[in-house]
């Protein structure tokens, strides 16, 4: 059965229908040691169908568009509860999203990865450390979103990763460094990867341990990355938002984050989360969530924007076809003052235990690693506070803006942190 | 319906072994699912949906790896597997285990597909109300899964084995607000079996409210180092994170374990002994056979305190002269299968609980886990405890929140002075490799000194 055949069947059985498919391709090759141990390359499809009907939702996945499959997610629907809230939307008038293809990652052979991977192995063998892992993928997939209120929209998308794991050192004393860069363009800095992570745990060899106290701290990048994404990002959330699960509830206009600003922006050229449309088939948008410190604006998709009786500003997400769109963040680019230098006495490269940060409070106890106070490596070290009043604290925002799953972000200088040695 | 009627699928599968090559497998996987979330009592979101793939296995100068759900594009995946196969340029060699040809299935007291979605809206209707047990609870999301899975297992030495078995987890999560201080508790049921995984689960969502409202309360924690006494929970993520991760023999063998070099040596205290076990009946990390075919069995990791064996694949059995252990584990056809751990836990002791914390002058309590990660390499771990208690002269005193626990793994299995006779195992997902499993992980409460990160 094609698309539009059971587009049409469903529009006479439901009020509402919605089809959402994706193919791709992806390819990978793992390094282990010097050697190459495994390549694996993928093909997989599906479909997810959401119904409403009378405002019972019913979803149903499946690799095989069938009849039986259509009827299954009208079945969902007649036992689901109702609620009023769900909608799907209409389109007509998507965003051009720039540089979220690249035919050369489509076209890209097993043969061309191996060379990229070699320069990044090279690195490792220049600084005499040992690669544990290493490995690049890509993947190209196509993503089409149908609907009965007149959507049809296309996105065809490509990206790649490439990821190094090293050790300096021996038996006795050792220390690891890793290093990773994702891209939805073939641009990567093979070199540059293979140099970071094998600098990493070069210079973490013989570390020292940190009297525990209040530090001036820079996180890089990747640190500031893992923070923001499961400390910060939630709060912004309107189904958190509406159902009193954020701390940001009823505190638009209110000045809470210093100086800083932050765009959620889906149009985002070349952003690794950067597409026309959301996983919903609405188009996406540039969205001011905090203005010089003020919050502005949260996310929404269809759902929690009817809610609120306003127009969703394109933020619906889904894991994969077999799960229901939810709200969810794009390319979340954090902006502030330039400083011309940051000099913090301890710079954090990477973070451990991240995702056990409180995504409502915002607080946060984590393991600092690859961690160099004034130079020299630091043993151990836990750095805790809240991420609202962090934000409050920084001190020097830095140039070399990166993006790093969600999180577009230079380094920052925080004031005034504890840090537990 | 069983698996693959007639026999289709096996045809297709023989076909693929009989590719010229040094060893192939294939493994057929198939998985109905059904996720039901009730928001605030309202179970408007269903989903349910049916998946499945083939994942082919080659192995020659390197592994060649390739999946698809298409079947029409099976030949091609083959193909693909096969090319892979020779792309590297590396010894690999598998270890010997019996070739097993088998049909098992898990058995259930109550089928889920006997079980109606009407029935699953009950259970989680009153599981529901349960939680509402206190006037603070201004919000509470329960989130219902099962996957009923069925596989067929074949490889060139001519294994066959068709296993079928399902999976249930339940996530309650509730949160209280006082004072307009917001705080929330989180509760998890899972096993495997049939729909009886959930009988307890109004007990469990209560528990995550009651959980919620003690941290209402809770003060900030302090931070520093000090004696901590660890709950069956988190002494089960601690064995998991810290000790489990650096023996899985692929991290061993590339040099990202801390324990490579510690074989029939002593990293722990006499007190501690530890084993991974598939076997469990009803536990979240069951399974028959692991996905090399090799059999699942208890495996001993840390006999008082000794390191006795490393978790193997088929594959660093044999790099490391040893024998396969049945952990070879994969998320599902789309995954080629790498060492894991199933369920892990520590063995009991005979103290009781106010024995082994009656001498302890300052310390701290820690319950529940919010989640961990380590690097193995280092042997640095972080976890995050859902609550914990002050201790003062061998009493539990006041609560506190949000508190991580971190340290050096071998310090910490060597300063453990005390396990008591309590014994729980809970159920989870584990990441690795970029796959996600399921695991169990327990044992009793346990003794020992360590830094906690608070935010006081």
């Amino acid at each position: 059965m094609n698309i539009d055949k059971a587009l049409g069947y469903l529009s006479d059985k439901a009020d509402e229908a919605e089809i959402y498919f994706i193919k791709g391709n992806s390819e990978k090759i793992e390094v282990e040691g010097k050697d190459i141990r495994l390549t694996s390359a993928g093909y997989s499809r599906g479909y997810g169908i959401r119904v409403l009907k009378n405002f019972h939702l019913g979803f149903y996945y499946t690799t095989e568009l069938s009849e039986e499959a259509l009827n299954k997610s009208l079945d969902i629907a007649e036992v689901a509860r109702r609620d009023e809230n769900f909608c799907l939307p209409s389109e007509k008038n998507y965003p051009e999203v720039k540089g979220t293809y690249d035919k050369r990652i489509e076209e890209l052979e097993i043969d061309e990865a191996k060379e990229y991977l070699s320069s990044m192995l090279h690195q490792a063998e220049d600084y005499q450390v040992r690669v544990t892992t290493a490995a690049i993928s890509w993947g190209y997939s196509t993503t089409e979103i149908y609907n009965t209120h007149g959507v049809e929209v296309r996105s065809t998308d490509t990206d790649i990763f490439a990821y190094l794991s090293t050790v300096a050192g021996d038996i006795d004393e050792s220390s690891t460094g890793s290093y990773y860069d994702t891209s939805r363009k073939l641009n990567l800095d093979f070199e540059d990867i293979g140099r970071e992570a094998s600098s990493l745990a070069k210079k973490s060899l013989h570390p020292e341990e940190i009297e525990t106290g209040n530090y001036t701290i820079a996180l890089k990048p990747i640190a500031v990355a893992e923070l923001i994404g499961y400390a910060l990002i939630p709060s912004f959330n309107a189904d958190n938002v509406q159902r009193q699960r954020s701390i940001l509830s009823g505190k638009k206009d209110e000045k809470l984050f210093g100086n800083l600003g932050i765009i959620d922006d889906g149009t985002l050229e070349a952003g690794l989360l950067s597409s026309r449309m959301d996983d919903e088939g609405k188009a996406t948008e540039k969205k001011v969530l905090v203005d010089k410190g003020v919050l502005k604006e949260f996310l929404y998709d269809c759902y929690t924007a009817k809610k609120e009786g306003r127009e969703s500003n394109g933020s619906a997400s889904r894991g994969s076809y077999s799960s229901l769109p939810k709200v969810g963040a794009s390319n979340f680019i954090l902006s502030c003052k330039e400083s011309s230098t940051i000099d913090a006495e301890l710079v954090i490269n990477g973070l451990i235990g991240a995702h056990t940060s409180n995504s409502i409070t915002g607080d946060f106890s984590v393991e600092v690693s690859n961690a160099y106070l004034k130079d020299k490596p630091v043993k151990k070290a836990i750095i805790s506070g809240n991420v609202f009043e962090l934000i409050k604290n920084i001190s020097a925002f830095g140039k070399d803006k990166k993006q790093f799953s969600k999180v577009v972000s230079p380094s920052i200088e925080f004031e005034n942190i504890r840090v537990v040695g | 319906m069983g698996l693959n009627p007639g026999g289709f699928m096996e045809d297709i599968m023989e076909d693929i072994l009989s590719l010229k090559a040094r060893f192939i497998d294939v493994c057929y996987h198939k998985v109905k699912s059904t996720t039901i979330s009730m928001k605030d009592g309202k179970a408007s979101e269903i989903t349910s949906g049916l998946n499945s793939g083939v994942g082919i296995r080659i192995l020659n100068k390197s592994w060649g790896f390739a999946y698809t759900n298409d079947m029409g594009k099976l030949k091609d995946a083959a193909l693909k597997a096969l090319k892979g196969s020779e792309v590297g340029n590396r010894k690999i060699s598998i270890g010997e285990v019996d070739t097993i040809q088998d049909n098992v299935e898990l058995r259930a007291n109550r089928d889920f597909s006997k079980v109606t979605l009407d029935d699953r809206l009950e259970l989680l209707k009153e599981a529901e109300e349960a939680a509402r047990c206190a006037e603070e609870v201004v919000s509470t999301s329960l989130s219902y899964g099962e996957a009923q899975v069925e596989s067929l297992y074949m490889n060139s030495e001519a294994a066959n084995i068709k296993s079928k078995l399902s999976r249930g987890v339940l996530y309650s999560q509730v949160f209280v607000k006082s004072d307009g201080k917001l705080q929330v508790g989180m509760e998890r049921l899972g096993g495997t079996g049939g729909f009886e995984i959930f009988n307890e689960a109004g007990v469990s969502s209560r528990q995550a409210t009651e959980k919620a409202l003690r941290l209402l309360n809770a003060k900030a924690a302090p931070s520093g180092s000090f004696i901590v006494v660890l709950d069956p929970h988190l002494t089960g993520v601690f064995i998991h994170e810290a000790l489990g991760h650096a023996v899985e023999a692929d991290h061993v063998i590339q040099g990202e374990s801390i324990v490579s070099d510690k074989l029939g040596k002593v990293i722990g205290s006499e007190l501690v002994t530890v084993y991974d076990d598939p076997t469990l009946e009803g536990s979240f990390g069951f399974y028959f056979y692991d996905n090399e075919g090799v059999r699942a069995e208890k495996t001993i990791l840390l006999g008082n305190g000794v390191l006795k064996n490393f978790i193997h694949s088929r594959e660093t059995a044999s790099a490391l002269d040893s024998i396969p252990t049945g952990n070879a584990r994969a998320q599902g056809y789309n995954h080629p299968p790498v060492p894991r751990m199933s369920n892990t836990y520590m063995k009991s002791g005979d103290l009781s609980f106010d024995e082994m914390i009656s001498d302890i002058k300052s310390g701290v309590y820690l319950l529940g886990s919010k989640g961990g990660e380590v690097d193995p390499a280092r042997g640095v771990f972080q976890f995050s405890a859902e609550e914990g208690f002050i201790i003062k002269n061998g009493e539990i005193m006041e609560s506190v929140r949000d508190v991580a626990l971190s340290g050096e793994t071998l310090k910490i299995l060597k300063s453990i002075d005390a396990v008591d006779k309590q014994f729980d195992i809970s159920g989870g997902y584990c990441g690795k490799a970029g796959q996600v499993v399921p695991v169990g992980d327990g044992g009793p409460s346990i003794r020992t000194y360590s830094s906690v990160g608070g935010t006081a």
